[in-house]
């Protein structure tokens, strides 16, 4: 199993790939030496943003396996089996908790109950993510911010959270914001790649739904009705390219690739305001998060 | 603040190029803090060419 989990963690954007510019241990690290007022000692914060680099690998396995996705390199499947991979998904999680207990301020009873309830909030959100279709229903924007408000910013609420940051807005907001931004960046990003699945799975993601919304006003419906005729089984390229060229052109691209910038500024700029906060540490975290 | 520069990017959508007239428009109906980025990414040339059969 170390080889497997080596093996992982030299994948697109994890701890040990050279190439990588974000990654969720070098992210932890940074916020939990935020604070000015309430150090942190070196090898608890260490052990803390490993906890957290294994729990993300573990719900990236988890994500690949529930996305069918195989056949690309980056994938966390592709050289493993299902078994391998559920296996080692659960031991991660297993080895983050013990971590956490062992080195974080968890054991302090509230803070531990705060990071759980973030796990189970984007849990929940992960089951909702699987219905979150295009189909006869078409979800709307507001829809989709609610979706990421459960999937995806519980887990940068939960860093924040072991940290030893005291202010409750700027906690509230912060992980919002880099939440929002990402998941907006990502989906704008995915939907245009081939070895991505976003779009044959009929994701509703943002540039999905925008492109659609456009679509009925410009065009009856004109996408709407290509996507229906997408079938995951058979080879829908040319289908695929005309229908990514088709939600480039109508700007929902450029819309969310915008909205995902507007977050990421409120965030750096709600960080760079905390008087409390460590300036050399605001200005690394910020680094690789607009890096990415 | 979403809806606001939706619309933008939807009334520009039939244009072949975003020159100062339509840039005032945006910068009219826009926040400052959403003008700024929405400048940004138009000179950066993220924003793709229209629809050109709408």
């Amino acid at each position: 199993m170390r080889n497997s989990v080596s093996s992982l963690l030299h994948k697109e954007g994890k701890l040990f790939n050279a190439q990588s510019h974000f990654t969720w241990s070098e992210f932890s690290y940074y916020v939990f030496s935020l604070s000015k007022n309430n150090k942190t000692d070196e090898e608890k914060k260490i052990a803390c943003s490993a906890a957290v680099e294994l729990l993300i690998l573990a719900t990236d396995i988890i994500d690949d396996i529930t996305d069918q996705d195989f056949a690309n390199e980056s994938s966390m499947l592709s050289k493993l089996t299902i078994s391998e991979a559920l296996t080692i998904s659960n031991t991660l999680l297993m080895e983050s908790f013990s971590l956490i207990i062992n080195y974080s301020d968890a054991c302090n009873l509230e803070k531990y109950k705060s990071m759980i309830n973030n796990l189970r909030t984007a849990a929940f959100g992960q089951w909702k993510d699987l219905l979150f279709v295009i189909s006869k229903h078409v979800p709307s924007e507001a829809d989709y911010f609610a979706l990421i408000d459960q999937k995806s910013v519980p887990l940068i609420r939960l860093v924040f959270e072991m940290s030893k940051l005291t202010n409750d807005t700027i906690r509230e907001n912060i992980p919002r914001y880099i939440g929002y931004s990402g998941q907006l960046k990502n989906d704008a990003r995915d939907i245009l790649l081939e070895s991505k699945s976003d779009l044959i799975h009929q994701k509703a993601t943002l540039p999905l739904i925008k492109a659609i919304e456009f679509s009925q006003e410009k065009d009856q419906g004109w996408l709407l009705k290509q996507m229906n005729r997408l079938n995951s089984s058979e080879n829908n390229t040319d289908l695929l390219n005309n229908i990514r060229c088709y939600i480039t052109q109508t700007g929902a691209i450029d819309y969310c690739f915008i909205l995902s910038k507007v977050y990421m500024n409120k965030a750096t700029h709600l960080l760079r305001r905390s008087m409390d906060y460590n300036e050399e540490y605001v200005e690394q975290l910020i680094g690789i998060l607009e890096g990415d | 603040m979403n809806q606001k520069l939706w619309e933008v990017i939807k009334l520009f959508s039939g244009k072949e190029e975003i020159g100062p007239a339509e840039m005032a428009i945006a910068r009219e109906r826009l926040t400052p803090d959403v003008f700024a980025v929405f400048k940004e990414q138009m000179e950066k040339g993220i924003r793709s060419k229209s629809i050109q059969w709408l």
